[in-house]
């Protein structure tokens, strides 16, 4: 009987710790996959706007978007910056 | 491994000036030779346009009438009375009205065929327009569709000549300068790719940088690639309010008394209260005991 509690119980701690396993691949490869999108991001952010003006779109044209994106963004973050000022914990 | 990278990214950010150097001088280069005409050309107008406001004799006239993109220089009187062709392509009166509707075109009745597209602004701005073909997709318009195209259009600009009471008529048939298009494209592709680099880098930088503090990289990268600056300084508000180990820069949390990547020793402990203290602080801050004085920051005082 008690043969069977320890059993139990050193199965229980292996289930945890195929868990926790799991759990930190599932982790490590989203963060991978994550690198991944990062590049390709990067390399589109990069290579499409010359791209666009190689093929003829006026370079004038993307002044607008990108003062838009930029301005929406310092928009959206400002608030990110006031809040984090109170929290200096990690 | 800290100086490694820091020397890297000198070497990135002096690489990228260096090619955009290159890069704008080779532009600036090709661009420079390809309108080398047309900007002499701008020169002389405005010598020209100097000598006019002062009255400018025939030989002067003549002599800028000697330029390729330029049809003939007239004067004529008050009368429109033509007195002077410095090329001999005009003699008579030149009367000009209105050929459409919103006045972009003159035309003279007695010269069918032949239209006059009206420059105000400076010569080198109906350079710059030309060589756009903007131009050319003004005399597209409509107007010009209308019956085939079998039109002649010219510039035209006139201007006083000194206190004569007569004007100069220039009239331009400007030829496009080879490869002006492709030369234009390729220069603001360059200078996009450039820019768009510098974009790609300060979010390179970030996502390196967070990854040295075992931050998520990917997720700071991503944030400072659609937000360029404004990432980057969230970035570095955030880095300012975290602890870093001072050892390996993995980010602590700050009650740690060591770090949890590389083991350094980051805090003291109390020895009557047994909570972290900061290193080297004379009192503890928990319940005021005085600490002995840390084994080797007593070499340094
Ligand atoms: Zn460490
Ligand atoms: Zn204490």
């Amino acid at each position: 009987m008690d043969d069977e509690r320890g059993l139990q119980d050193v199965l229980a701690v292996i289930d945890d710790e195929a868990d926790r396993k799991c759990y930190t691949l599932q982790e490590q490869k989203k963060e991978r996959r994550l690198g991944r999108y990062f590049s390709l991001l990067a390399a589109v952010f990069v290579l499409a706007p010359a791209g666009l003006v190689l093929y003829g779109v006026a370079w004038r044209a993307m002044l607008l978007p990108l003062a838009a994106g930029l301005g929406i963004a310092a928009l959206l973050l400002s608030p990110v910056l006031f809040l984090s000022k109170g929290d200096t914990s990690k | 491994m800290k100086a490694r990278k820091k020397s890297n990214w000198r070497a990135v950010i002096i690489a990228y000036l260096v090619a955009g150097a290159v890069v704008a001088a080779a532009c600036v280069g090709a661009i420079g030779t390809a309108f080398r005409e047309k900007l002499a050309l701008g020169r002389a107008y405005g010598r020209f346009s100097q000598a006019c406001a002062g009255g400018a004799s025939r030989q002067e006239l003549a002599e800028f009438a000697r330029w390729a993109d330029v049809e003939d220089v007239l004067l004529l009187d008050g009368q429109n009375q033509i007195r002077f062709s410095a090329r001999g392509t005009m003699e008579g009166v030149l009367a000009l009205e209105p050929a459409d509707q919103q006045g972009k075109y003159l035309c003279d009745p007695a010269r069918p065929g032949v239209y006059y597209h009206v420059i105000r602004s400076s010569v080198l701005r109906s350079l710059e327009s030309m060589v756009e073909e903007d131009a050319h997709h003004e005399f597209e318009d409509e107007f010009f569709y209308l019956d085939g195209g079998a039109k002649k259009v010219y510039a035209l600009h006139s201007l006083p000549n000194g206190n004569s009471g007569q004007r100069v008529f220039l009239i331009f048939s400007f030829a496009p300068v080879k490869h002006a298009q492709l030369l234009l494209r390729l220069t603001a592709t360059a200078g996009t790719l450039f820019f768009m680099l510098y974009w790609a880098l300060v979010a390179l930088y970030v996502y390196r940088d967070a990854e040295r503090h075992k931050l998520r990289g990917a997720i700071w990268g991503i944030l400072a690639l659609f937000t360029n600056l404004a990432g980057l300084l969230i970035y570095a508000v955030f880095k300012q309010l975290s602890f870093f180990c001072f050892k390996c820069q993995a980010v602590q949390n700050r009650g740690h008394v060591h770090c949890d990547n590389c083991g350094a020793r980051l805090h003291g402990v109390c020895a009557a209260c047994g909570k972290t203290i900061e290193h080297g602080a004379a009192f503890c801050p928990h319940c005021g005991k005085e600490q002995e004085p840390a084994e080797f920051s007593a070499l340094f005082q």
